[in-house]
């Protein structure tokens, strides 16, 4: 068996497999790369995707535009995120995708901010933000303008039916094959699969084995196993909700903490959907369904409520089956992470695609790099636990748990100087770890002391000068809406029509 | 905020970390915020041989604001584009490590995967001709990268060699005009404080106790803080990199005024060739198991290009690091912290890291652990990953003369290092992290110099049909090839740009 991967079998449904076959062949389909993608069952319905900035990079890999993501799977674009409830005093704060003010003499404003607020500004620390001032004006960044005071980046919120379809669409167009049906059987000596058997009786056979569904593949790996990461993210279950399109459409998703639980709202075109992300032991979906419309009176739909298990395979890549998703990593909706995390394990895959069907050294690294990235996923989205100060449980019971190390090390040192510890293959940039921390109340009790190199009459000079700077470059920005009505849809013919609650 | 006295700074120790740590701490902080005293003694000789830098040290001196052209006057600098590697691997290899990449790359596959494809298909090309650095350093030739990033001569960078001795006389000039009080003396005494167990003050031979909050020890391989008294263990890498001597002296120029150094495997060890403006340093670093001294002075002294101009002065080291050069209120700096051999010229940058680090964790007058922690988890990141830099070099090697290369050869080598040297033997899979030493380009050539040659590369290279790699590799040659007869030489470039003066020449050669 020994030899280069002719043919990858992408195995499972929804966005996982066609994001996963669609960048394997375009990476290496010109070199003769055949990708054939067992679709398992439809797409779980009423899903949406949050995605970070750096899905825009991907989708320019795939060769999506912008534009047609917009118009054929309803995409609205998102500046950053809002969490709301989770200091239980009515507070809320923006997560930009954007850094805050600039670095004065080598030194990040963060520093500027902490020294200035111990000075008595007001002002809050995302008021520096372009990013954070655009999306809560309701407008939108487009294009690269180098004037900018800073690059803001945007994000996405998708219905992820559509979205399944148009990857499926264009990774048929590109030459990816596909067979429908469920895995019945999988044909495999030792740690190499040699082919999938499907209930229709069909064998799909390949030289790699990719694991973009409910695990069936990995599972059966000899030396497979699981790593929970339930202490830290203590959520079990996901209720999917559909709700009436907020009007404007906000350039944010919305993150409000609730007892129980949290409920997410995330703007479509034709919808909000929405997310209860909750604890089966303390609550349940009728009441969280509830709580959704006390959050927003949208006249709430409800889906089954989806199980959720955080954690981590200990070795997502075995022999010539290697796990992407959420296979591979199980993360809480939040910070968008499931498809970050896809997407960072896509990219370790297509970095690292073997060379030898027989195995080597890749699957080693592989695992390496997709563990610490979503260890550093997983870090972020406890952050937020560990810091709300929310009462009941179980907020209260997941602030009670040791931190990873990692994660406690960083809060102690932003608590202590406001420097955020950033490691290899961190997800999020240090001004992200800083907006949140700070904006879920972990002020630093010092600033870099080079801060002050700066005299104070001329720091407030700058201060004011951003604040004018970001009011005028809001300004200039279009409001998301005019962008939403000149993106109107325009479904394509082929895909089928997206799956809805109605 | 925290008590707003000024911070007491305490450096220990002159030398070049000590008077690089000192002007960065003035530099970078304010009267109200920080006084730094630096104690040193007279009776202490620095080494003040030619030393070797890498790019990340015009950071530094921007950093503190110092004017280039005016340092490398004052220390008979030179300009570097790179190591030459000679005998590296296997006796009559030649290769170098630029600072500058490989080519560009081609069909959306890194420049080295498109290289090696060519190779395995039977078009084989030296890599060494697709880097512009390469092509400058053979020609002798030096001048500043194009800022147009388009342009094939902005694909390198550079560094300096200069005297060390005579860039801490510069930097004390600097730090002194800054406020930094320089006090001469030798230390007698250290005291503790008694609750905290934190050093509280030093005492000199005058008599005089100096006290401070924080304290810097740059006192060399002693570590008189840091090891004597706080009692910071010392990780000990020699099974690694069994060089433990070293015997300097500085030669008359001659020969080539190269814009690079060079570095020449020996028996037991290696020979360093540094071309200053007015002289030549030279060295051999050797392993005390596998040569004696006398042997070894005498290989150096037989192996100079010009007449020696001083006696061969011995060196004495361990390979290793602290296991944490910031314990309590005392952070290391230099050969107090760790000792890597200067291989690939990172002495002075792990300086600049230490130091470089310490203003982003600055400390109050109660040092937070959580900074202490962070120090030392970054140090140990850049140590660690310079010490597998510098395994590869030994380790890699098919030499047939002297234990000591069979014994590198063999010996296991950190996890870390072996993984990446499997990755690269099975398909030409290059490191590529974001913090720290090395990147990518350096890995690539000094893994190609010293003979691991990838079995695989990329499939992403075979995107690109064979024919139209084959034609790119040509074009990106060429454009070298071109380019670089139109540079000063490197001597041209130093008189027009940087020459000292010539009776500073000539006091300097007395």
């Amino acid at each position: 068996m020994s030899g280069p991967v002719k043919t990858a079998v992408v195995v499972g449904r929804g966005t996982t497999p066609w994001l996963t076959a669609l960048a394997l062949r375009r990476a290496f389909g010109a070199g003769g790369l055949s990708v054939r993608v067992v679709e398992t069952g439809p797409p779980t319905p009423g899903l949406s995707h949050a995605g970070v900035p750096a899905l825009g990079n991907l989708h320019q890999l795939l060769g999506l535009s912008e534009a047609e993501v917009a118009r054929r799977c309803g995409a609205v674009p998102s500046l950053g995120q809002r969490f709301a409830g989770f200091a239980g005093d009515g507070t809320a704060f923006l997560h930009p995708y954007d850094t805050h003010g600039q670095s004065i003499d080598y030194v990040d404003f963060t520093h500027h901010w902490v020294l200035a607020r111990s000075r008595g500004l007001q002002a809050a620390l995302e008021d520096f933000s372009l990013g954070a001032a655009a999306a809560k004006q309701g407008r939108i960044v487009e294009g690269d303008d180098p004037g900018r005071l800073s690059v803001p980046g945007v994000g996405l919120h998708v219905d992820a039916t559509a979205y399944a379809a148009l990857l499926r669409h264009h990774a048929l167009a590109a030459g990816v094959a596909v067979e429908q049906g469920a895995v019945t059987q999988i044909d495999r000596t030792d740690d190499l699969i040699a082919a999938v058997v499907l209930e229709t009786g069909t064998r799909v056979a390949g030289d790699l084995f990719i694991d973009a569904g409910d695990g069936a593949l990995i599972g059966q790996m000899p030396g497979a196993g699981f790593e929970s990461w339930r202490d830290w993210l203590p959520f079990d279950r996901v209720l999917p909700l559909a709700g009436r399109r907020l009007s404007p459409a906000p350039a944010f998703a919305h993150i409000e903490a609730v007892d129980g639980g949290w409920i997410g709202l995330y703007p479509l075109l034709d919808r909000t959907a929405g997310l209860a992300v909750y604890d089966s032991r303390t609550t349940d979906a009728q009441a969280m369904l509830h709580r959704a419309e006390a959050v927003s009176a949208l006249g709430w739909r409800a889906g089954e409520p989806l199980a959720l298990s955080p954690g981590v395979q200990t070795r997502p890549w075995i022999g010539n089956c290697v796990a992407v998703g959420e296979t591979a990593v199980a993360l809480d909706p939040s910070d968008a992470g499931p498809l970050y995390s896809l997407q960072a394990a896509i990219s370790h895959l297509v970095t690292l695609f073997p060379v030898d069907a027989a195995g080597g050294p890749e699957a080693g690294a592989y695992n390496a790099a997709v563990r610490a990235h979503a260890a550093s996923l997983r870090d972020f989205q406890a952050m937020h636990y560990r810091l709300a100060r929310r009462a009941g449980a179980p907020w209260e019971a997941v602030r009670a748990v040791e931190p990873p190390a990692d994660l406690a090390a960083k809060l102690r040192l932003f608590a202590a100087r406001g420097v955020v510890p950033a490691r290899e293959d961190e997800a999020f940039q240090a001004a992200n770890w800083a907006a949140c921390m700070i904006g879920h109340g972990l002020i630093p009790n010092a600033h870099d002391p080079l801060a002050e190199g700066v005299a104070e009459a001329e720091q407030i000079q700058v201060f004011q000068t951003l604040l004018r700077r970001i009011a005028v470059e809001v300004g200039q920005m279009r409001p998301l809406e005019a962008r939403l009505a000149a993106l109107a849809p325009r479904p394509a013919p082929a895909a089928p029509a997206p799956l809805r609650f109605t | 905020m925290e008590a707003n006295t000024p911070l007491d700074i305490v450096i220990v120790g002159g030398g070049t970390a000590g008077w690089m740590v000192a002007t960065a701490l003035v530099s970078g902080l304010r009267p109200h915020q920080v006084r730094v005293r630096l104690v040193e003694s007279d009776e202490i000789a620095t080494v003040g041989v030619g030393e070797a830098t890498i790019p990340a040290m015009r950071d530094y001196n921007r950093f503190v604001g110092i004017d280039e052209v005016e340092m490398l006057r004052a220390t008979n600098g030179t300009f570097k584009l790179g190591i030459e590697f000679l005998d590296w691997g296997f006796k009559g290899s030649n290769y170098h490590h630029p600072f500058g990449v490989h080519g560009q790359s081609i069909g959306g596959a890194g420049f080295h995967h498109q290289w090696n494809r060519a190779r395995l298909a039977g078009h084989a090309f030296d890599i060494e001709d697709f880097s512009y650095a390469i092509a400058a350093s053979r020609a002798d030739r030096f001048e500043f990268p194009n800022p147009n990033p388009e342009a094939i001569d902005s694909t390198y960078s550079y560094a300096y060699h200069f005297d060390a001795s005579l860039y801490a006389k510069f930097l004390r000039k600097v730090a002194e005009s800054r406020g930094l009080k320089r006090t001469e003396g030798k230390v007698v005494d250290v005291t503790l404080d008694g609750a905290s167990g934190d050093v509280a003050s030093i005492t000199l031979a005058s008599g005089e106790v100096v006290k401070g909050d924080f304290f810097v020890d740059c006192t060399g391989f002693r570590g008189l803080l840091i090891g004597q008294t706080l009692n910071s263990p010392f990780e000990d890498w020699t099974h690694w990199l069994p060089c433990d001597r070293a015997w300097a002296v500085p030669c008359a120029r001659a020969g080539r005024f190269t814009p690079f150094t060079r570095s020449t495997a020996r028996e037991a060890g290696w020979q360093w060739r540094i071309p200053l403006q007015h002289r030549t340093g030279n060295g051999y670093v050797y392993s005390s198991a596998h040569i004696s001294d006398d042997e070894a002075a005498a290989v150096l002294l037989a192996n100079l290009d010009g007449e020696a101009l001083d006696d061969p002065r011995p060196i004495k080291f361990k390979a290793g690091r602290r296991t944490a050069s910031w314990t309590r209120n005392v952070m290391a700096a230099g050969l107090s912290s760790g000792f890597l051999e200067p291989l690939e010229s990172t002495s002075i940058y792990l300086i600049q890291i230490a130091v470089m680090n310490l203003l982003k964790l600055f400390p109050g007058k109660r040092v937070e652990p959580a900074l202490v922690e962070d120090f030392n988890r970054r140090v140990d990141m850049e140590y660690d990953r310079v010490r597998d830099f510098l395994i590869l070099h030994y380790h890699a090697n098919t030499r047939t003369d002297g234990t000591l290369w069979k014994q590198c050869r063999e010996m296991p080598i950190p996890d870390s290092l072996r993984e990446k040297l499997e990755l690269f033997r099975h398909r030409g899979h290059a490191p590529n992290y974001r913090d720290g030493l090395f990147a990518m380009p350096s890995w690539i050539s000094v893994l190609l110099g010293q003979g691991v040659t990838p079995q695989g590369y990329d499939p992403m290279a075979d995107n690109a049909p064979l024919a139209q790699t084959l034609a790119e590799l040509e074009r990106q040659r060429a454009a070298i090839t071109r380019r670089v007869p139109a540079m000063p030489s490197h001597a041209e470039f130093i008189d027009r740009h940087c020459a000292i003066p010539a009776r500073a020449a000539a006091e300097a050669m007395a």
